[in-house]
């Protein structure tokens, strides 16, 4: 395959070629294509550039070693923000982990069948200053913030996100309107008196 | 006004230059460890294609 035969393959059509021949320069022309995604998304969780760079890494090796599990059922870079996220919850709640797996589990009790598509709608984010909303995605948990990202700034729709996090649609919906109030409710608290609550 | 989630990652961060070759470490070795996985064990399910396809009817 020509250089620019490989450079107008689409992210799909690259990742098969990469799995059917474990060819280590087509998955540089992938990390080219996302390096920056991913070093930006792992910088929102790492405590400095140098956490960044290590969750980056990993991201990647990880990338190359799982890239077989992908599908196809999604777009790649669906996929991998997903892939991305995962990774950087897991780091970030690696001592917590089982105590966010109940928390989890008690939220799918509660009656789903009310929540409507209101949680697409992004009209109550629209008064929102930047600095301070990113103030604020730091007191919830990295799990809200993870979902609320990938929604919100992502663009994934509920089905994409039920997928990625292999969860139902209902419970995609519950999350997330959970996150949602979350956070509406901390940056009320937080621009009513100027500071964390 | 904006969905303000579009912007809660700027400035963007430039990706450090030397990690792509530590990147690029990493999976040519990633790779050679899964080869020599590879050889060391049996793909199952091409040798029970081979073993049906050559019995006799």
């Amino acid at each position: 395959m020509t250089k620019d035969a490989i450079h107008n393959l689409t992210d799909e059509a690259l990742v098969e070629a990469i799995v059917k021949t474990n060819d280590t320069m087509l998955f540089e022309v992938l990390y080219d294509r996302y390096a920056n995604m991913v070093y930006n998304k792992c910088y929102g969780f790492a405590n400095g550039v140098d956490e960044a760079k290590d969750l980056t890494q990993d991201v990647f090796l990880r990338v190359f070693v799982k890239l077989a599990s992908f599908k196809g059922k999604s777009k790649f870079s669906t996929w991998l923000y997903a892939f991305t996220y995962n990774h950087c919850v897991n780091y970030v709640t690696r001592n917590t982990a089982k105590k966010f797996e109940k928390k989890s589990v008690s939220s799918e009790l509660v009656d789903i069948e009310n929540i409507g598509e209101d949680v697409s709608s992004t009209v109550e984010f629209e008064n929102m200053r930047v600095e301070q909303l990113k103030e604020v995605m730091e007191l919830i948990s990295p799990e809200e913030k993870m979902i609320l990202l990938l929604k919100y700034q992502d663009n994934l729709s509920i089905k994409e996100l039920a997928d990625a996090l292999e969860i139902g649609e209902s419970a995609v919906k519950m999350r997330l309107k959970r996150a949602k109030e979350k956070l509406v409710r901390k940056y009320a608290n937080y621009t009513k008196d100027g500071k964390s609550i | 006004m904006e969905n303000p989630f579009k912007n809660i990652d700027k400035p963007l961060q430039e990706v450090p230059q030397e990690l792509k070759s530590k990147v690029m470490h990493d999976i040519a070795l990633a790779k050679l460890l899964m080869e020599i996985a590879e050889l060391f064990s049996y793909n199952i399910a091409h040798i029970i294609e081979s073993v049906t396809n050559n019995r006799e009817k």
